[in-house]
C-alpha cells in the first residue's frame, strides 16, 4: 500500500498540489466496497424500474408504465404523505431536544456524565429490541403509559390501533431513539464556539435566551445543516420500526413509501413497480437535501 | 357444500390439469423420470428444508425433523427455521431469484401458487397420485394447483369456527353446552359477555379487530354465512360486493359501533403476545387451529363451534393449507420426496395433528381414534367440511386481501360506510384480477 | 478535541462570583429537569428489564406493575435455552466486529486520501461518495443479493460468478454490504481536513512516504473519530436485522437479532422472555459504549462533521 512519491514536491508546494496517484491505492477498496453495494445495486434498481420483473416469471420491457402507475397510485400518495409526516415529525424536534440536552449538558457540573450516558442510551438500542419494548410500552391494557395516565386520572389510549395515533407514537418513539445522537453532535458542535464571544454578549447584558438564540443557534447552523441531511434521508427511509410494530396499519396510516416498497417487492413479487418506488425515493431525499441547502444559505458561511 | 362435491369437481380438475401439464409444464415431463429413479435407489445426501413451523406447531415439527432423521440417517437434514410465512416469503423469494433455494419448504398456500406460477416449482401430480386416489383431503388439496398441475402438497390445514371462552360464557349467564347457531345468538353472546369498567373496555364480548389476514377471513366468514362468496364461480371477478357482502358488514360494524362488543381497535397488533383471547380479556373470537395451542397455554378454558349461517340450519368454515413444495431447480430433490412421503405417512400425521393441533391432510389421520379422541382437534377437522368447495386457488390472492381487509377495517373504524367501502374494493380487485 | 472539562461554562459567572440563593435555587431547578427528563428516558429500560424478571401471570395486570414482585431468573436461561443462542451471539459477534474492522480500515484509508492528498477526480469522487449517502439502501436488498451471489471464485462460482452461491451464507457475504459506508467516508474525511497541515510536513520532511505519514502520524491523531466510527459501525451491524434475515438460510448462521424476532412473533411469545432477550441483546452495545464513550463524546464527532 505504500506509494512512494518525489520528497521535493512536498516541500516546494506546501499544500501538496501534485497528483498523488498513490491516492488510488488508499481509495481502491473502499470505492470497489461502494461500487458493489451501493452503486451496481442503484443501477440495477433502475433497470428493474422499467420491466415488470419478478423473479418467477419471464421479464418483459414495459418502459415507462411502472412510472406512470405511481402517478395515479392513491396509495403510494398516501405512503408519500405519511412519509413525508414522519420525517418532519422526527427530524425537527429530535434536533429541537438534541439541542437543548446539548446546552444544558455543556458545563461543569458533578453527574454530567451520567447524564450524557443516560441521554445517550436509546441511541443503543438495536431496533427489533426498541420495537418490541416499546409496543408493550404502548400496550392498551397491561402498557406502561396507559398505565401512567390511568394513575393520573386520565383516559386510556388506543395508541398503536388508532389511525390518528399510530403515527406520533411511532414518532415519538423514533425522538427518543435519536435525539441522542442529535445531542451528541451538538455537544461537539458548542464545544467550538469561542468562548469570547460569550464573554462579549454577557458583558453586553445579554440574557441567557438572549445568548442561546442569538448566538448558540446562528453558531451551530453548520452543524444543524448536517444533523438535518443525515435525519431527512435516515427517517425518510424508516422501515423497521413499521415492520415490527405496526404492519403499515392501522387503516394504513403507518405506510410509509420504504414499507410500501417492501411490500410491493416481497409480499407481491413485484420487483419492477418496487424498483420504480425506489427510484423515486431517492429523487425525492435528493431533493429535499438540495431544498435543506438552500434553505440554510448562511449556515455555510 | 358436501364432500361428494368436492371429489368430482376434484377429479374433473385432474383431468383437466395432467393436459395443461403435459403441453404447458416443462418441468412435470422432465421431473418424472428423475423421481422414479430417485426412488428406486436408496436416497443419501443433504436435504436443506425450510419451514414456518414455529410457534404454536414448533413441538411438531421438530418432532417430524428428529423422526425423519432418526428414519433416513443417510440423509443430513439442514432444516431453518422462520417466524411466519411472510418472513419465509422473503427468504424463498431472494433465494429464487438467487437460484439457490431450498430442496424442500412448507408454505402457505398462496404464496406457493405464487412461485408455482413461474414454472418456478417441481410438479407433484405423481407424488400425490402415489398417496392412492382420495387419500388426501380435497379441501386441501385444491389450493395445490392454480388450474395447471399440482405444485404442492398440503401437510396440514387451519380451519375455522368460533372460539369461546367457556368460563367467561358462564359468567355471563350463557350455555357453553349450547353455543351461537344464528347471527342474533352471536349478537346476544357479543353482548352478553361485554365487561366495561366505565369507559375501559375490561373484555371484548367479541374480539372484531385482526390483522389483514384475520380481517379478510373475519369477513369471509360472515359473507359465507349469507350466502355470498368472495369471487365469481370463475374466480375471474370480485362476488362480495353484493347484498350478501353488504348484510354480513353492516353486522359487523354494528357489533362495534352499535352494540359496542368491543373497542375500535381494540386487540390490534402483531405477535400473538398482543392477543386479548389468550389474556381472558375476549369472549369469542374467530378461532383457527392455532388458537387451541394457544388457549389451552394460557390456561383458557377453550370451547369452539362451527359458524353458523345467519339464520341457522348450517355452518360455513375458511380453510388454510400449508404446503409442501419443491423448487425446480432443488438439487436434493429425491430426498425432498423422501421426506414428504415420511411426513404424510399415517403415524406422522397423527403424531403431527396432536403436537400442533391442525387438520391434517390425510384422511385417515383425520379420522384416526386419536385425533378423534382429541375433542378440540376433532371439532376443527369437523369445521374443515364446512369450508365451501369452490376454492379461490389464485396466485393473486394474497394481493386480494389486504384490498378487502382494508374495506372492512375502515368499515368498522367508522371511517366509511359498507356500501362505499364495498364498492372501492371491487373496483380494486377487479383490476388485481384482470392484471393477472 | 478537547478534555471533558472544557465545556463552555454557560454561567461561568453567576457560578463563581455570588453565592445568593437565586443560582442555587436555578441549579436545583436545573437538576430537577435533568432528572425528570433523565427519567423519562430511561423509563424504557427500566421497563424492559423489569418486564424481563417479572413472573407469567404478572404480565396482565391492569394497571401495570413499574417493577416486578420478584426476580424471575428463569425467564433469562429461557432466553439463553431459546435454540442457538450461543451460536447467534457468535454470528453477531464476528458479524459486528468484522464490520467494524473493516469500517475503520477502508474508511479511514480513503477518508485520507478525499482529505490530505491531490489526484485527478478527487471532488467528483467525493460528490459521489455525499450522492450514494441518500441512496435508500432498504430496496437495494434484492440486487445487493443477487450480486453477493455473483462474486467470482467464491462458493464454487467460475471467474463470470456463476455456478455456484457466492457469498450467500458466509460472514464475507455478511460483512461485505456494511465493509465501507459512504457515511464512515465521509465522516473520517471531514475529520482528516482539519488536522493542522505541519504534522505532516513534518513527517514528509524526515522522509516518511504517504503511508507511513498516514499510519504513524495521522492515524494515531484520529482516535477519537475512529472511536466514533467504531461505536456506530459495531451499533448498525449488531443490530442489523434485515440483511442477515436474507443473506442466511442456514440456522448456523443466524444472528441474535434474528433469534429475537423470532422469540417475540411466535404465537405463544412471552414478553417476559422476550425482553430478558433484549435485555441481553442491547447489553453488549452499551458496554462498548461505556468503555470508548470518553472519545465519542469529547473529541470524536465534532471533528467530523463540520466542514
Amino acid at each position: 500500500m505504500t506509494a512512494p512519491q518525489p520528497q521535493v514536491s512536498s516541500r516546494t508546494h506546501r499544500s501538496q498540489s501534485t497528483r498523488n496517484w498513490g491516492a488510488f491505492a488508499f481509495l481502491a477498496p473502499a470505492l470497489l466496497i461502494l461500487f458493489l453495494t451501493l452503486v451496481l445495486p442503484g443501477l440495477l434498481t433502475l433497470g428493474m424500474s422499467v420491466t415488470d420483473v419478478s423473479f418467477l416469471r419471464p421479464t418483459s420491457f414495459v418502459g415507462a408504465a411502472n412510472y406512470l402507475k405511481l402517478l395515479s397510485d392513491p396509495h403510494f400518495r398516501d405512503a408519500m404523505g405519511n412519509t413525508l409526516y414522519y420525517t418532519v415529525g422526527v427530524t425537527f424536534p429530535t434536533m429541537a431536544v438534541g439541542l437543548l440536552a446539548a446546552v444544558a449538558l455543556n458545563r461543569n457540573f458533578p453527574g454530567r456524565i451520567a447524564f450524557r450516558t443516560i441521554f445517550y442510551l436509546p441511541v443503543l438500542t438495536s431496533l427489533i429490541a426498541a420495537s418490541v419494548v416499546w409496543m408493550y410500552i404502548y400496550e392498551p391494557y397491561s402498557g406502561l403509559l396507559n398505565g401512567v395516565l390511568v394513575k393520573l386520572g386520565l383516559d386510556p389510549q388506543p395508541w398503536l390501533q388508532s389511525p390518528g395515533l399510530a403515527m406520533p407514537a411511532l414518532i415519538l418513539m423514533a425522538i427518543w431513539r435519536d435525539f441522542g445522537t442529535a445531542m451528541i453532535i451538538y455537544l461537539a458542535g458548542l464545544q467550538d464556539i469561542p468562548k469570547d464571544i460569550y464573554e462579549a454578549a454577557r458583558l453586553d447584558g445579554a440574557g441567557r435566551r438572549d445568548i442561546l438564540l442569538r448566538i448558540t443557534i446562528p453558531m451551530l447552523s453548520s452543524v444543524s445543516f448536517y444533523l438535518m441531511i443525515i435525519l431527512i434521508v435516515q427517517t425518510f427511509q424508516v422501515f423497521g420500526a413499521i415492520y415490527v410494530m405496526t404492519g403499515g396499519g392501522p387503516l394504513g396510516s403507518t405506510s410509509t413509501v420504504v414499507f410500501q416498497m417492501y411490500q410491493t417487492a416481497f409480499a407481491y413479487a413485484d420487483f419492477g413497480y418496487a424498483a420504480a418506488m425506489s427510484t423515486v425515493l431517492f429523487l425525492c431525499i435528493l431533493l429535499f437535501s438540495i431544498l435543506g441547502t438552500r434553505l440554510m444559505p448562511r449556515s455555510r458561511a | 357444500m358436501t364432500t361428494g362435491n368436492a371429489n368430482s369437481m376434484t377429479g374433473m380438475k385432474t383431468s383437466r390439469r395432467r393436459f395443461l401439464a403435459g403441453v404447458a409444464a416443462g418441468g412435470l415431463t422432465l421431473s418424472v423420470p428423475g423421481l422414479r429413479q430417485a426412488s428406486a435407489q436408496s436416497t443419501s445426501g443433504d436435504l436443506v428444508f425450510w419451514s414456518q413451523l414455529a410457534g404454536s406447531k414448533k413441538a411438531a415439527g421438530d418432532d417430524l425433523e428428529a423422526g425423519f432423521t432418526k428414519a433416513f440417517p443417510s440423509i443430513a437434514l439442514k432444516s431453518s427455521l422462520y417466524a411466519d410465512p411472510s418472513q419465509l416469503n422473503e427468504k424463498l423469494l431472494t433465494a429464487i431469484s438467487g437460484n439457490t433455494p431450498p430442496d424442500l419448504f412448507v408454505q402457505h398456500w398462496d404464496y406457493t401458487l405464487n412461485y408455482g406460477s413461474g414454472g418456478k416449482l417441481l410438479a407433484m401430480t405423481d407424488t400425490v397420485a402415489a398417496f392412492g386416489a382420495g387419500a388426501l383431503d380435497e379441501g386441501l388439496l385444491a389450493y395445490s394447483s392454480a388450474g395447471g398441475p399440482l405444485i404442492s402438497v398440503p401437510l396440514y390445514g387451519t380451519s375455522r369456527g368460533l372460539g369461546f371462552n367457556k368460563a367467561l360464557a358462564q359468567a355471563a349467564g350463557l350455555d357453553p353446552a349450547s353455543p351461537p347457531k344464528t347471527w342474533e345468538e352471536i349478537r346476544h353472546w357479543a353482548m352478553a359477555m361485554t365487561k366495561r369498567t366505565g369507559s375501559l373496555l375490561q373484555c371484548a364480548g367479541f374480539n372484531l379487530f385482526y390483522n389483514d389476514l384475520g380481517s379478510f377471513e373475519l369477513f369471509t366468514l360472515f359473507l359465507q354465512s349469507a350466502g355470498g362468496s368472495m369471487l365469481s364461480d370463475d374466480l375471474k371477478a370480485p362476488a362480495f360486493n353484493g347484498p350478501a357482502g353488504l348484510k354480513a358488514l353492516q353486522f359487523l360494524r354494528d357489533l362495534v359501533l352499535v352494540d359496542k362488543v368491543t373497542d375500535v381497535g381494540f386487540g390490534l397488533g402483531t405477535g400473538a403476545a398482543a392477543d386479548p383471547f389468550t389474556q381472558k380479556r375476549a369472549g369469542l373470537i374467530v378461532a383457527g387451529n392455532y388458537n387451541i395451542n394457544n388457549s389451552l397455554k394460557a390456561g383458557i378454558d377453550f370451547g369452539a363451534s362451527a359458524v353458523p349461517l345467519e339464520k341457522g340450519g348450517g355452518y360455513t368454515s375458511y380453510l388454510d393449507p400449508f404446503c409442501f413444495a419443491v423448487p425446480a431447480a432443488a438439487s436434493g430433490r429425491a430426498q425432498a420426496l423422501e421426506f414428504i412421503k415420511f411426513a404424510l405417512s399415517e403415524a406422522e400425521q397423527v403424531k403431527f395433528a396432536l403436537a400442533s393441533k391442525n387438520v391434517p391432510a390425510l384422511k385417515a389421520a383425520q379420522r384416526d381414534p386419536a385425533v378423534q379422541a382429541d375433542p378440540l382437534l376433532a371439532r376443527f377437522v369437523e369445521f374443515a367440511k364446512y369450508a365451501p368447495t369452490k376454492v379461490p386457488a389464485l396466485p393473486v390472492y394474497s394481493r386480494i386481501v389486504p384490498i378487502v381487509a382494508r374495506a372492512v377495517l375502515e368499515t368498522m373504524y367508522g371511517r366509511k360506510e359498507a356500501e362505499a367501502a364495498l364498492a372501492q374494493a371491487d373496483v380494486e380487485v377487479r383490476a388485481v384480477l384482470k392484471g393477472a | 478535541m478537547t478534555g471533558p472539562n472544557s465545556g463552555t461554562p454557560l454561567r461561568a459567572g453567576s457560578n463563581s462570583s455570588n453565592l445568593r440563593i437565586g443560582p442555587i435555587l436555578e441549579s436545583l431547578i436545573g437538576y430537577a429537569t435533568l432528572l425528570f427528563f433523565a427519567l423519562l428516558c430511561i423509563a424504557p429500560f427500566i421497563w424492559m428489564i423489569g418486564t424481563s424478571f417479572k413472573a407469567d401471570a404478572e404480565l396482565y395486570e391492569f394497571p401495570p406493575s413499574f417493577l416486578p414482585a420478584s426476580l424471575q431468573w428463569q425467564n433469562y436461561l429461557d432466553a439463553i435455552h431459546s435454540p442457538n443462542a450461543l451460536r447467534q451471539l457468535i454470528n453477531s459477534l464476528i458479524y459486528a466486529c468484522g464490520s467494524t474492522l473493516c469500517n475503520l480500515v477502508f474508511c479511514s484509508l480513503a477518508g485520507y486520501a478525499l482529505a490530505r492528498l491531490q489526484f485527478p477526480g478527487r471532488t467528483v469522487i467525493f460528490a459521489a461518495v455525499v450522492g450514494l449517502l441518500m441512496v435508500p439502501a432498504q430496496s437495494q436488498i434484492v440486487p445487493v443479493f443477487l450480486i453477493v451471489q455473483k462474486i467470482p471464485f467464491a462458493g464454487g462460482n467460475n471467474w463470470l460468478g456463476q455456478g455456484g452461491t457466492g457469498l450467500l451464507n458466509t460472514y464475507w457475504g455478511m460483512i461485505l454490504p456494511s465493509a465501507a459506508t459512504p457515511f464512515g467516508i465521509f465522516l473520517m474525511r471531514q475529520f482528516f481536513t482539519r488536522i493542522p497541515m505541519e504534522y505532516e510536513e513534518a513527517a514528509r520532511l524526515d522522509g516518511a512516504g504517504t503511508f507511513m505519514i498516514f499510519w504513524r502520524v495521522i492515524l494515531p491523531l484520529a482516535r477519537p473519530s475512529m472511536a466514533v466510527l467504531g461505536i456506530l459501525s459495531f451499533q448498525a451491524a449488531w443490530n442489523d436485522f434485515i440483511w442477515p434475515l436474507i443473506l442466511t438460510s442456514s440456522r448456523d448462521m443466524a444472528t441474535l437479532q434474528l433469534g429475537l424476532q423470532l422469540l417475540q412473533t411466535g404465537p405463544d411469545a412471552r414478553w417476559n422472555v422476550v425482553m430478558a432477550m433484549a435485555t441481553l441483546i442491547t447489553l453488549p452495545v452499551i458496554l462498548v459504549y461505556i468503555v470508548v464513550q470518553q472519545f465519542v463524546v469529547d473529541g470524536g464527532v465534532s471533528t467530523g462533521i463540520k466542514g
